[in-house]
């Protein structure tokens, strides 16, 4: 039961660590899969995740509970990947984004056909943006959350982070509508 | 193609736009691009959108881009193998443990001792077999002040969130009386005084869980 | 290598054996190259020679007392004074020729 991430990270900053496995087991799948969405690499994904909760682990004696176990998480991989993102050379191996899978059975087969070929124009227009606009597209559109809480993972103003969605939601649109 | 990868940060004063000002587009109708995206995510009911033509053509791109986005959902989820990663974590931290302080095993000229940390544990569960118990935060400190690592008995304090029942009180006795059972019979710990803090009482019915107002207050 | 520090080596090698016959005991506190070797889960293996860091000998004088610093980690269900009592008593009597009026310390770190 999620309710008590609470009682789990006092029991990890206190030198639990059975407290602080159950911890990660539990949030591992949703900030991996956070962390390669952001990354566009499964393997990365994992090394930031990784990395993300060693770090939490040090620093949780000084974490005070001032936001949810989940939310803490959140904002440590987002800040990791977006280290990753602005280390990383200026995208050059387009074979290196994945490709997307088969389109959903759900959508009619002509639309479906188009929306595939849009996925694949998606993926290499991805690689494009700034890690800053990747990773609040990211956070609003595959993650779902509120400009507010966007703004809370970044550190920025919510306006901002509208700004930055919107932004990339125009690259993207523009690289995807350049594509067909 | 042309990006827009230049201008990163809003900053203050944008003009009238907001942040979304240099980016934007004004449409041929006059309406923005970006207050058309957004009456289009907030489900807006405006018969506007679907009858410009620039406004349906720009929603129909939002549109596109949202069924790309589920389309390569598909691969957004591989099998993840999070116990590997959940073993990769726990072989760093086991080479970073915060044992804690030593506190004193057995008799006052004995020389045993057990940390912290492990103490508490046990504390814990002990806290936990009574139903509906949930323990946080256990600190065990020499019950005697003085420099160094004292031999006197100990002083727990311990934080739980009950379940919501007439008999608050009895529920902390009985908590306080297992942690001191399980001081003595799984470790050997003398203890002085057991500290019971309730910070939180939880419904059985599943209801969400209110501040508590009673609180324990220390009894030997 | 010096004889005192020999004699120190072999003193700690004696504690670890008999610490680690305790019923109780899962295995001697690990050092970071230990872990490092092996995984801290199943307790680390040894390597021959060394004494693990869960043991310190030392020595104020060289005609004073030894004195003996034991870390262990307990098997869940056991109790840890009794364990640490135990391997107290089998380290005082183990060194009780080699090392007369050795003063042990027993710590447990933790429990698996």
């Amino acid at each position: 039961m999620p309710g008590d991430d609470g009682l789990l990270a006092v029991r990890a900053a206190e030198g639990d660590e059975d407290a602080f496995e159950t911890l990660v087991r539990r949030h591992a799948p949703g900030l991996l899969r956070l962390a390669a969405s952001v990354l566009g690499s499964p393997a990365e994904a994992e090394d930031a995740v990784q990395d993300a909760f060693v770090s939490a682990w040090r620093r949780l004696p000084e974490f005070r509970g001032q936001s949810a176990f989940g939310t803490w998480m959140h904002r440590i991989v987002v800040n990791r990947c977006l280290n990753m993102l602005r280390s990383r050379r200026p995208v050059t191996d387009l074979d290196s984004v994945p490709e997307p899978e088969a389109p959903d059975h759900a959508v009619s087969p002509a639309r479906a056909a188009e929306s595939h070929a849009a996925a694949v124009a998606l993926g290499r227009s991805l690689s494009e943006l700034s890690p800053e606009q990747r990773v609040c597209w990211v956070l609003r559109e595959l993650e779902g959350q509120s400009y507010e809480t966007i703004a809370e993972t970044v550190g920025i103003s919510p306006e901002a982070a509208r700004g930055r969605v919107f932004r990339a939601r125009r690259c993207l649109t523009e690289a995807m509508t350049a594509w067909r | 193609m042309a990006m827009n990868t230049g201008a990163e940060l809003p900053g203050p004063g944008t003009g009238p736009g907001g942040a979304h000002d240099g980016d934007d587009e004004r449409l041929g109708c006059g309406r923005l691009l970006s207050a058309v995206w957004d009456a289009r995510e907030d489900g807006a009911d405006d018969l506007h959108l679907r009858d410009c033509p620039h406004c349906s053509a720009a929603v129909r791109q939002l549109d596109l881009l949202g069924d790309a986005v589920r389309a390569a959902g598909g691969g957004r989820e591989p099998s993840w193998d999070a116990g590997a990663l959940t073993e990769r974590v726990m072989d760093v931290v086991r080479l970073e443990l915060r044992p804690g302080p030593p506190l004193p095993l057995g008799e006052r000229e004995e020389d045993l001792w057990v940390r912290e940390a492990m103490a508490a544990r046990a504390l814990r569960a002990a806290a936990e077999t009574v139903p509906g118990v949930r323990a946080g935060s256990c600190r065990i400190r020499p019950a005697e002040s003085g420099a160094g690592p004292s031999r006197g008995p100990v002083r727990v304090r311990l934080e739980v969130v009950v379940p919501l029942t007439a008999g608050l009180r009895d529920l902390a006795e009985e908590v306080r009386r297992r942690v001191r059972g399980a001081a003595d019979e799984a470790l050997g710990l003398p203890v002085d005084h057991v500290d019971v803090h309730i910070t939180d009482v939880t419904d059985p019915a599943g209801a969400e869980p209110g501040r508590a107002g009673a609180e324990e207050g220390t009894r030997p | 290598m010096t004889a005192a520090a020999t004699g120190r080596d072999e003193l700690a090698g004696t504690v670890a054996r008999v610490t680690e016959e305790v019923p109780g005991v899962a295995f001697l506190r690990p050092g970071l190259a230990d872990l490092v070797r092996g995984s801290a889960r199943t307790g680390p293996p040894r390597a021959a020679g060394r004494a693990p860091a869960g043991v310190r000998v030392t020595r104020g004088s060289a005609a004073g007392p030894w004195e003996v610093d034991v870390q262990i980690v307990v098997r869940r269900g056991h109790r840890a004074l009794t364990v640490a009592r135990a391997v107290r008593d089998a380290v005082t009597a183990a060194v009780a020729g080699t090392a007369p009026g050795a003063q042990v310390t027993v710590t447990v770190a933790n429990a698996l």
